[in-house]
């Protein structure tokens, strides 16, 4: 039993389909010509049985036609005989046209149950006697009986015609006699069996000839086809240097040469795509390369990547810029060489920090001698199995951000402040006013002490003379005469110094509203703040000079409000002094470069603290709160200059002095 | 109707005929050539003009009657057929030509004269006696019904010439192969005459193979024969029979009485010999040369 799948796979092959056709046709045509053949050999037999025994019919009437006539029934006998002799004839008989058999002879001896009678040689010979002139047969199952008759011309028309050569026209036959030859089909059946066998064999032999000859056949025909099919599936699954061996010059071969030529053309073109693809590659790997490189010059941080030894491994466009370093002499050094500048890692180096824990960590520098503040970011880089191999380590120049931070600061501040001005407005608005009723008295009260000490005088000096120095108010007079008017003029200054002071927080308050519009000069104005000063001055120095240039611009401006900052300043300047021998300096000159007009005024004092410098402007805020400080001199100093389009600025150490310095556009 | 049509015709040719009667009405049993050879030699030496009726394409034709109408001085009869058309007419001549036997057919009718188709005797025997056959004789078949006449001439001319002659009467044709055994070893020459009985088809056959097993020659009466294995034969000549009639014809026609007329012999024999027969057989033809 033949598994269902090989029938399946036979069905699919190319070979066996064409090998089930050729043996469908090699038994088509082999039974075919084997029934052809034996049905034509055994008609043949029949056929030449049947001439045969036509023939000898025939020839057995021909024969006794004499004897018959003469009815020489030995003559019959012998002719009789002499047929029998035939292979295939049984029975041989002759019959007169009466009926009566005149002579009859069989194979073995043996009497035929067959035998004619009168009337059956009456009808077959039939009704008309001449009439059946050629012979017929008779077939039966194991024999054929074939019927001659005896013919004989009929006596001549006339006489004369014995003499004439034509064939008279009448000439007329008649049957004299009938002669039955009976042939066997024993022989016909065994050269039919005897055929049948041969045919078989025949067939046999043309079967497995064929068989043979097809399957040898179709594997020479196949063969090219197989190496072919091979080959088709080689290079379908993408062996292109498959070739097919041509073994014939036919379509197969044809087929190969062309399948060939296919190969050749595709395994050339792939290697040009590959070729193509590869310089695709390579071109985008470089674009992408160059991309990438682009990209990271692009950057405008600085972006590094650092080695797990601190060895620089690529740096950036900007980090050369910035550092002023090639990129090749960047590689393979340390990052704190190039960064910070150190011959070892930073105490804040956030790659520490990484090293330690393999996270992404952050640090703020302030590189001093880049004048920048950074930030910096490094972030661990890793190879795909997760080692670490180093950092990308990305620094940005916050300098600006730092900056904007500080604007942003003194933004606020000054927001804060403009609140608190509102507040000092609100305040001051009330006060002045309550301020300047009490001012406005003792002024008054001033200028009447004053009138009455000059009046008062003339009689103080009368009862000196006269009664020599007294005690007034716990001083001798003779001091109190020369002090007292000092004392009024005290109180008229701080009278006068109060009145400004609430007509300068007026206008603090009330921006704007003073007088901007003169001319000044910053030398006299400096000269007048010394002199108002000249008490305190006294009393905090012994080296206080003023240096003043004389050429200096004036400057447009309000003289009160610029008096008021310098008397601010020197304040500061004789506050800040520890002993009385350190100096403080008053200078004036001009910019030309800026085209500013400067007042410096610089001193030997403590120096400003780093926490109080930030807030130096800052109203209310003072580090004299206790000794009597309003925190509010140098922040409506600062807001003078700046309504004269000045700038403020103070350059200060501490322990070392401070230099506080006005610039003053000139127009 | 279509007989009736012919008959039409023909009596409405001989009504216009009539005017110009013709000498001579030549009737022809069959248009064959020794008939027509017969009547171009009757016509070459006949005085009178002719008409010629063919018997076998005017078939059904009452021949007395057209005779009767026709009136013509003479009739000339060619073959059996046409001399039993004319068997009793008794008014006008007849001379008949090519019939074998018309004694059979005329009786003793006193207007009938013609030439005899049989060759004198005497030709036969000096053929064969020119044979030089070693103590011939002559071995005959006849039916005495039909040649008994001429077998009684042919033995009374024999004896005359002292050859010895064996003839065997058969009544039938059957008879032949046996009386022919019979006569075996009798003769050793065979004359085969004009008799129908004997020369039937099978009995010829049968004389011809038993002739060749016995080797013995066949001397017969028509050419035809030789062709078929006879030795030799002595043939008729139709023409010079027609001159013989026509000589009759013109006799008749200068007035003389046709029963005055004797039948006449065949004046004129052809011989023809069959030499590879002959030299099968052994038999010299030289004597025949100058025959």
């Amino acid at each position: 039993m033949i598994p269902p799948h090989i029938f399946s796979r036979l069905r699919e092959s190319f070979k066996a389909k064409l090998f089930s056709l050729f043996i469908l046709v090699i038994v088509v045509i082999s039974f075919s010509f084997t029934i052809f053949f034996v049905r034509h050999e055994s008609n043949s037999y029949q056929e030449q049985l049947l001439s045969e025994g036509k023939l000898l019919a025939s020839l057995l009437a021909y024969n006794s036609r004499l004897p018959v006539f003469a009815e020489n029934i030995e003559a019959l006998q012998s002719a009789a005989e002499g047929i029998i002799k035939h292979d295939n004839v049984v029975s041989v008989a002759i019959y007169s046209s009466g009926g009566e058999m005149l002579a009859e002879v069989n194979k073995g001896g043996t009497v035929r149950s067959g035998a004619l009678k009168g009337e059956d040689v009456k009808k077959i010979i039939g009704a008309d006697p001449g009439k059946m002139l050629s012979p017929s047969f008779l077939e039966a199952s194991n024999d054929i009986s074939f019927y001659s008759p005896i013919i004989s011309e009929v006596i001549f028309p006339s006489t004369e015609s014995l003499y004439f050569t034509d064939k008279p026209k009448q000439t007329e036959y008649r049957t004299i006699g009938l002669v039955r030859v009976v042939l066997g089909k024993t022989d016909l059946k065994r050269r039919v069996r005897e055929l049948l066998l041969v045919g078989a064999l025949f067939l046999a032999f043309f079967l497995l000839l064929g068989i043979v000859g097809a399957y040898n056949l179709l594997k020479g025909i196949t063969k090219p086809l197989n190496s072919l099919m091979e080959g088709v599936r080689n290079v379908g699954t993408g062996d292109l240097s498959q070739r097919v061996p041509i073994e014939t010059a036919d379509e197969i071969g044809q087929v190969a040469l062309a399948f060939n030529t296919m190969a050749e053309t595709l395994e050339r073109r792939e290697a040009e795509k590959a070729q193509l693809e590869e310089q695709l590659r390579l071109t985008q790997k470089m674009e992408a390369k160059e991309e990438w490189e682009r990209t990271f010059d692009t950057v405008t941080d600085l972006v590094a990547i650092i080695d797990l030894e601190r060895r620089i491994v690529q740096i950036n466009e900007s980090i050369a810029d910035r550092f002023g370093i090639s990129r090749e002499e960047a590689v393979g050094r340390k990052c704190f060489e190039i960064f910070h500048g150190n011959d070892m890692a930073h105490a804040d180096c956030p790659y520490r920090r990484l090293l330690e824990d393999g996270r992404e960590h952050e640090a703020e520098f302030n590189e001093t001698k880049l004048d920048s503040y950074f930030w910096t970011t490094v972030t661990p880089l890793r190879r795909s199995g997760g080692t670490l191999t180093g950092c990308v380590h990305v620094t940005r120049d916050i300098t600006e951000w730092k900056r904007a931070e500080d604007e942003k600061k003194a933004i606020q501040a000054k927001l804060i402040q403009t609140n608190k001005m509102t507040s000092l407005g609100l305040l001051v608005s009330g006060m002045a006013h309550e301020v300047n009723n009490p001012n406005n008295s003792i002024k008054f009260t001033a200028h009447v002490i004053a009138k009455i000490w000059h009046d008062l005088l003339p009689v103080l000096d009368q009862y000196f003379r006269e009664e020599g120095d007294f005690v007034i108010g716990g001083q001798n007079y003779s001091q109190l005469r020369e002090s007292f008017p000092q004392l009024l003029s005290g109180i008229t200054e701080g009278s006068r110094r109060i009145e400004g002071i609430i007509k300068n927080l007026r206008e603090f308050v009330q921006k704007g509203k003073a007088d901007m519009s003169l001319q000044v000069d910053i030398n006299r104005i400096v000269s007048v703040s010394a002199s108002i000063l000249s008490n305190q001055i006294k009393m905090h120095t012994n080296d206080f000079k003023l240096d003043l240039i004389e050429d200096v611009p004036r400057v447009r401006g309000n003289s009160q409000q610029l008096e008021q900052v310098v008397i601010n300043l020197i304040m500061n300047a004789l506050q800040s002094l520890p002993d009385k021998d350190k100096a403080v300096r008053v200078e004036t000159f001009f910019d030309e470069h800026a085209r500013e007009a400067v007042i410096r005024v610089s001193d030997k004092g403590t120096g400003i603290p780093a926490e109080v410098k930030n807030r130096l402007f800052e109203p209310f805020y003072s580090t004299k709160l206790e000794s009597g400080g309003t925190g509010l001199g140098l922040a409506i100093s600062n807001v003078i200059v700046k309504d004269h389009l000045g700038v403020l600025e103070f350059d200060s150490k501490p322990g070392m002095g401070t230099i506080a310095i006005v610039r003053l556009p000139v127009e | 109707m279509r007989t009736l049509f012919l008959t039409f015709l023909i009596s409405l040719l001989f009504t216009a005929v009539n005017a110009f009667a013709s000498d001579v009405l030549v009737l022809q049993s069959l248009r064959v050539k020794p008939f027509d050879d017969a009547l171009r030699g009757f016509r070459s030496l006949c005085k009178g003009d002719t008409k010629t009726v063919m018997l076998d394409e005017a078939a059904g034709a009452d021949m007395v009657r057209l005779v009767r109408e026709e009136r013509p001085r003479l009739i000339l009869a060619i073959g059996a057929e046409a001399l039993k058309s004319v068997k009793r007419i008794r008014e006008i001549p007849v001379i008949y030509l090519m019939v074998l036997n018309p004694e059979k057919i005329t009786g003793n009718a006193r207007n009938f004269a013609g030439v005899d188709m049989n060759i004198p005797p005497e030709k036969y025997l000096s053929l064969m006696e020119s044979l030089h056959l070693p103590k011939m004789r002559v071995g005959i078949l006849y039916d005495p019904e039909q040649s008994g006449g001429f077998v009684k001439k042919i033995q009374q001319t024999a004896r005359a010439k002292g050859i010895e002659i064996t003839a065997r009467e058969v009544r039938n044709a059957k008879e032949v192969p046996e009386a022919l055994t019979g006569m075996k070893g009798s003769f050793n020459l065979f004359w085969m005459l004009p008799d129908s009985t004997v020369v039937n088809p099978e009995a010829f056959e049968f004389l011809l193979l038993f002739t060749q097993q016995n080797r013995t020659p066949v001397v017969t009466f028509a050419g035809k024969y030789v062709d078929t294995g006879a030795l030799a034969s002595l043939d008729i000549d139709g023409f010079d029979l027609g001159k013989q009639a026509g000589e009759m014809a013109n006799r008749v026609l200068d007035g003389a009485r046709v029963s005055d007329i004797p039948s006449a012999e065949a004046r004129k024999a052809v011989m023809k010999l069959n030499r590879k027969v002959a030299s099968k057989l052994g038999i010299s033809l030289a004597g025949l040369e100058n025959f």
